[in-house]
């Protein structure tokens, strides 16, 4: 299963599935990270987490351990 | 007690007297900002101030 | 009267055309059972109406409070319209929340905004044909810049004469929202029973609340999850996002250059990069405090404390007020008391105002968030997130909307222990003490304001640590999933007017607060018991400062003059500064500020002067702030917790400054020594062992039994 976390920087990834539950998933898919989306790791923080992505025209950050709920194709 | 004294004195009571008003006004108030008599300096983000920016 | 709610994603330029439409017309309430204000006005020019300005939401799940109070509003208080705000570059998320708007019945009047950022990104985008495929009005603006706003008033009239479109699920969802909808309770309004079937259908948390009793959405749910072979929230929210998909391609004219490298995105590249995000944000902190403490801030204040009160004010009024015969006693009141303490807090105006502007700027331009994401891997580390430095910004500027700013967060854990640590962050009214320190004993050096700053991090970090490990604390760690806003560019009038706004606002605390603390201190340190004149020192000020100071004086500033400071500090922090002005003499020679600075470097030692600073840095904030941790804590004995914790912080570390600071700087070993090594060695265990409180209230429990 690859994740978002392991997604290339510069790369378009389209999602797969998402995982975890509850208040996070939500939140993910409020977002607009969706099934059948694509994203973009663009960076990464200064001290390693988080990470920043391009999803839907917007910029997004997020933990590694939330992209690691999202699993690409 | 001369009448210069008695003059000044007063005027200082009521600018104390003044101070006290205003003190006990922003106490009432019930955002953030009124209660400190200071600024909030939030630039309008948090959502929190009363202030308009 | 007609109720209108203003409803739109964070960052989408709410607030600003709320502004635009209310003017001063705003008040601020509350919205029961939450600690989220809430904002109504009058929309100027349009007759009989009121705005509601609900939180900035992304949806309308019921996962954190703003989204709660917004739904609830719309449901239970049914406004008569609502006034959707759309971040126009940013269209496909914020579409997300206008369709479930658009849903719940009420007749929607969509703000297009930031059609300037939008044409900045290339985006042309066909308003009406937007309209046309949701079924609701849709108006262009440009709030920042005002353009719009008018024809959003006239809009406000037809609104309800335009249709809202439903948008259609696929068939088979379509199917189990008409099977959903047999079950919605009766006694629902007929425009929210179709929403109503959506929640249910979702698995929305508080769907029970919309069924009638007995009815099971189990089936209905479980077939559409094994068709699709996903959650229903996922179904929906997929098929949602995919229509939208579809409106926003009908609307524009042409399709949008992703790959088109903003403004912000160049700014980004530096700000956030890997080896220059950390330094350039320390560089930019320093920057600020050299500009407004060390270099140009200090020349104004020079002036004001050696000219303005100096030489104009301090001799007049003394000049005046002996001529006119006019009782000693009172003359000493009015230009020792009165006109010396609050001389002395004034006297830094010039420093908050480059302060303030500097500040405003960093806001403005919106680095904030860049900070949180910088930060986030640091603060978590010490059990925070990155989102806990924001409430930091702000505190910078006065600590009270800083500790109101901890609602961002979404976990309590971290919303309480921020709530509680934000002070630590020197405040704009603190800022007076540290100047006064750096100013008499270190020579104006920016280096001591700095770290004061860094210094209070570090605070924050380490209290990081050790409270999370009280139980009472433990809970989820909050989702860092957090928008970054692209930047603007500071608007010279917002600044400028917030830097005023806020000078003046120090200007009317001197008046006030502080005039009435230094009148008090004055007369308690000019009169002993019996109410004879006597010299400081035999005051009943001296006397209940010398009671209690010597609880100081392992910290190097046991005299009673610099209690009594700390005491007035309370009420407001600029009071430090005030009181020591009325007891060491602003007032006293006609080159004023040069001599009390003197007099404060001949009472204390740099060491012993930077252990005050700390102290007071550190320490219960003044009341007001104390109120607002109050408010969000929620009751007095979490209040009371946070107090004494940071009472007990500050006297740790001015404790081991001090005491190791003499041991480095002199040699010499004070026998109160012990109780710095106290102090560290309860901080390192705090810090370091896995359950502290647990084993001492095991062994407390063990000595008790």
């Amino acid at each position: 299963m690859v994740t978002l976390k392991e997604a290339a920087f510069g790369t378009e990834v389209k999602v797969k599935r998402i995982g975890g539950e509850g208040p996070v998933r939500r939140r993910l898919m409020d977002m607009g990270i969706t099934k059948g989306c694509t994203i973009v790791v663009n960076k990464v923080a200064p001290l390693g987490d988080p990470l920043e992505v391009t999803v839907r025209g917007y910029e997004l950050s997020l933990r590694k351990s939330e992209a690691a709920l999202i699993e690409i194709e | 007690m001369n009448l210069a004294t008695l003059a000044v004195g007063a005027v200082v009571i009521a600018v104390l007297a003044l101070a006290c008003y205003c003190i006990y006004r922003s106490m009432r108030t019930k955002s953030g900002c009124g209660s400190c008599g200071g600024c909030c300096g939030c630039g309008g983000r948090s959502g929190s101030c009363e202030k308009k920016h | 009267m007609r109720t209108i709610a203003l409803a739109g994603n964070p960052n989408c330029g709410k607030t600003t055309v709320f502004n635009k439409l209310t003017g001063s017309s705003q008040r601020t309430g509350n919205w029961p059972g939450v600690t989220i204000d809430r904002k109504e006005g009058r929309i100027r020019g349009v007759e009989n109406t009121v705005l509601v300005d609900l939180p900035g939401i992304y949806s309308l799940s019921p996962y954190s409070p703003e989204e709660i109070v917004s739904r609830d509003y719309i449901v239970n208080e049914r406004p008569d319209l609502i006034l959707n705000v759309v971040d126009a570059s940013n269209l496909e998320r914020n579409l997300y929340l206008t369709v479930q708007l658009l849903e719940m019945g009420v007749p929607v009047v969509m703000i297009l905004n930031m059609m300037d950022l939008a044409a900045a990104k290339g985006m042309s985008i066909s308003a009406a044909n937007l309209g046309r495929m949701l079924g609701c009005t849709v108006v262009e603006t440009t709030a920042s810049k005002g353009t719009g706003i008018e024809d959003v008033k006239k809009a406000l009239d037809g609104a309800a004469k335009v249709e809202p479109i439903h948008q259609t699920f696929d068939p088979s969802v379509e199917e189990a929202i008409s099977k959903a909808m047999e079950g919605i309770r009766s006694d629902l309004r007929p425009e929210l029973r179709r929403w109503a079937a959506i929640k249910v259908v979702e698995r929305d948390e508080r769907s029970s609340d919309y069924m009638k009793e007995g009815f099971d959405p189990e089936p209905i749910i479980k077939a559409l999850e094994d068709e699709y072979d996903d959650t229903t929230e996922s179904i929906i929210t997929d098929q949602r996002y995919n229509s939208i998909c579809d409106i926003v391609a009908g609307s524009l004219n042409a399709p949008i250059d992703r790959n088109k490298e903003t403004f912000s995105d160049k700014v980004d590249r530096y700000v956030t990069n890997k080896w220059l995000g950390l330094p350039i944000f320390i560089l930019i902190m320093y920057g600020v405090y050299y500009i407004a403490v060390q270099t140009i801030g200090t020349m104004g204040t020079d002036w004001v404390n050696d000219v303005f009160f100096g030489e104009w004010i301090l001799p007049a009024a003394s000049d005046w007020l002996s001529d006119a015969g006019v009782n000693e006693a009172l003359s000493g009141f009015i230009v020792d008391g009165l006109i010396g303490g609050v001389g002395a807090v004034l006297g830094f105006l010039p420093q908050m105002l480059v302060m303030f502007l500097l500040l405003a700027i960093l806001e403005e331009v919106g680095y904030m968030s860049r900070i949180a994401f910088v930060m986030d891997r640091i603060f978590r580390r010490f059990g925070l997130s990155g989102k806990s430095f924001i409430p930091v910004m702000v505190g910078m500027g006065c600590g009270v909307p800083g500790v109101m700013a901890s609602r961002t967060i979404e976990s309590d854990r971290d919303r309480r222990i921020t709530a509680m640590t934000t002070t630590f962050i020197p405040c704009s009214a603190k800022l007076p003490i540290i100047a006064l320190i750096a100013g008499a004993l270190f020579g104006g050096s920016a280096i001591i304001a700095l770290s004061s700053y860094l210094i209070g991090i570090v605070c924050i970090l380490a209290s990081g640590i050790i409270l999370k490990k009280w139980k009472s604390f433990v809970g989820e760690p909050s989702p860092f999933i957090m928008e970054l806003p692209p930047y603007h560019l500071p608007s010279v009038t917002n600044t400028v007017v917030s830097t005023l706004q806020r000078g003046w606002a120090f200007v009317k605390k001197a008046g006030t607060f502080i005039l009435v603390a230094c009148a008090l201190v004055w007369f308690l340190s000019s009169f002993n018991w019996s109410l004879e004149m006597v010299d400081a020192n035999e005051s009943m000020l001296a006397s209940i400062g010398s009671a209690v100071g010597f609880i100081f004086a392992p910290l190097g500033f046991g005299d009673w003059e610099f209690t009594v400071a700390t005491i007035t500090g309370l009420l407001a922090k600029e009071n430090v500064v005030g009181t020591l002005g009325v007891l060491f003499g602003f007032a006293e020679v006609s080159e004023a500020g040069e001599e009390f600075w003197t007099i404060l470097a001949g009472v204390l030692t740099p060491l012993a002067g930077f252990s005050f600073l700390l102290f007071n840095l550190i320490c219960a904030p003044c009341f007001a702030a104390i109120g607002a941790m109050r408010r969000e804590l929620g009751t007095w004995k979490a209040t009371g917790f946070a107090v004494a914790y940071q009472c007990l912080l500050a006297y740790a570390v001015a404790a081991i400054v001090y005491q190791f600071g003499l041991v480095i700087l002199y040699g010499t070993v004070q026998p109160a020594i012990i109780i710095a090594l106290i102090a560290l060695a309860v901080l390192a265990y705090l810090l370091i062992a896995k359950d502290p409180f647990g084993t001492m209230k095991a062994k407390v429990e063990a000595v008790t039994a």
